[in-house]
């Protein structure tokens, strides 16, 4: 009876691996969610960040009333030709989406990516301002 | 049997080694309120665009309210609803009603400027009807805003009228140079927050305390202002002996005595008035007491969500205010996911 192993030590094993198990199998689980709630959390507070750095960059003497002539600016340097889009990401350091869009639909302005992707996790973020006085929608998009 | 029971306490030592762990392991999944905070800075955007355009004084001083919401719509997400309440502008159409004979009534009306047949003031652009009727402290007009007396009137007997009313919503008005027993009526005292005071006031009074937003005064020089551009003292007839606080609107040189008081309750407020001597700056500041009093937030809403507005009054659902402060009047937007 010697060679064989005390019950005791097998069933105390056993409650061991499963405890360490289970609290692993806890930990792991919660990665994904929490990582998605770090890159949600990052991608709404970046492209917060970034529609106020765009607003203060378009905007002339009044916040909220954007220079028509800086939004031509950015379009003509940025947003085309085969290289602007990656002149665009380049100057703002991520994969960013922006258009600017009268209530009317009318475009002013639009940014983006050469081809969409719909595979990637990605935030859009409207901000309101006017363009000689009129109402104009601001929508920033952050791809990861 | 000594192994089954360190068996049976292994067993429940990982019970409880388990659970506790899992209280501490647990992946944080709070709410954590982007939605609110992105709702209220589109919000607040709205509101300073429409500002920066030029539209929302041109929505709110021609009482566009189709105009105002068919814009926030295009503009707020489908999936959020709204309300747009102004404070510090009263609606288009103000309801007196006077405890008076048709002599007082002809005269209140001359007071307020009546001509051609119909009262109409203009402040700030924004064209302002109101409407004066005989009316009894037993049967107030539901529409009533402002129920106004011409001299002192004992209220004790009507005072579950009196504060139906109030809780209502609406402005006990009182124009009366009163005594010390009149002030301590039981009302005057409890309900319009007078206080007699034996110290004789001078002629004059200035608006009290005016540069301080908290103050009401504040808001009602600014009705004043709009009214009759006249910043200048207003001259009293005679001292009256009320003792002054923060609800004073009018205070003599002296700065102890209030001309004119106002009393704000949880449901509905309180004016009194004294010394009116029928000038034009006493009429400027009897209307601007109006209007001041008639401004119970007002909101330019369609009549489809006044039942949405009073039942988020009166619950738990979650929403987010933004509001852009104008000189002379403020623009609150309310904006709630109609998902709740």
């Amino acid at each position: 009876m010697k060679g064989i192993i005390n019950i005791e030590f097998v069933i105390s094993l056993l409650v061991f691996i499963s405890t360490v198990s289970f609290v692993s199998m806890m930990v792991i689980n919660s990665f994904p969610a929490l990582r998605y709630e770090a890159l949600s959390n990052d991608m709404k507070s970046k492209a917060y960040q970034l529609s106020n750095v765009i607003l203060a960059n378009f905007s002339g003497q009044e916040t909220y009333a954007l220079d028509m002539n800086r939004i031509n600016e950015m379009k003509n340097n940025y947003c085309y030709g085969p290289d602007a889009y990656e002149a665009f990401r380049n100057l703002f350091s991520e994969n960013l989406i922006l258009e600017i869009e009268q209530l009317d639909g009318t475009t002013l302005i639009s940014c983006k990516p050469p081809v969409e992707t719909r595979l990637k996790p990605e935030f859009t973020l409207k901000r309101f301002a006017t363009v000689n006085n009129e109402i104009i929608i601001m929508s920033i998009g952050i791809i990861r | 049997m000594k192994g089954f029971v360190r068996i049976l306490e292994a067993v429940i030592a990982s019970f409880v080694i388990l659970i506790s762990l899992s209280y501490f392991i647990t992946a944080p999944s709070g709410y954590d309120y982007w939605d609110e905070t992105l709702l209220r800075i589109q919000a607040q955007d709205a509101l300073a665009s429409l500002y920066k355009s030029g539209s929302l004084e041109n929505y709110i001083i021609n009482n566009d309210i189709d105009g105002i919401n068919n814009t926030l719509t295009a503009m707020l997400p489908g999936t959020a609803d709204f309300s747009v309440e102004i404070k510090g502008m009263p609606g288009t159409i103000i309801y007196i009603g006077c405890n008076c004979s048709d002599a007082e009534l002809a005269n209140l009306e001359n007071m307020l400027g009546k001509t051609g047949g119909e009262i109409r003031l203009t402040y700030n652009g924004r064209q302002i009807e109101i409407r004066v009727s005989k009316s009894s402290i037993d049967n107030i007009d539901p529409r009533t805003n402002i129920y106004f007396m011409f001299d002192y009137t004992d209220l004790n007997p009507y005072k579950d009228k009196m504060n139906g009313f109030l809780q209502a919503g609406g402005t006990l008005f009182m124009l009366a140079d009163l005594d010390e027993s009149k002030v301590e009526d039981g009302i005057l005292d409890e309900t319009f927050g007078l206080e007699w005071t034996d110290i004789t006031a001078s002629t004059s009074g200035k608006f009290y305390n005016y540069g301080d937003v908290e103050k009401r005064s504040h808001w009602i020089r600014n009705y004043f202002l709009g009214l009759s551009g006249n910043e200048s003292e207003i001259e009293f007839d005679n001292g009256r002996g009320v003792v002054n606080d923060d609800r004073t609107v009018i205070i003599d040189d002296t700065y102890q005595v209030s001309k004119v008081k106002i009393n704000e309750l949880n449901c509905g407020r309180t004016v009194w008035f004294a010394g009116y001597d029928g000038s034009g700056d006493m009429n400027d500041l009897l209307k601007a007491l109006i209007l001041w009093s008639a401004d119970n937030g007002y909101r330019m809403d369609p009549g489809y969500k006044t039942a949405m507005i009073d039942k988020l009054k009166n619950s738990d659902i979650p929403y987010t205010e933004a509001s852009y402060l104008l000189p002379n009047y403020e623009v609150r937007l309310r904006v709630w996911g109609i998902f709740y």
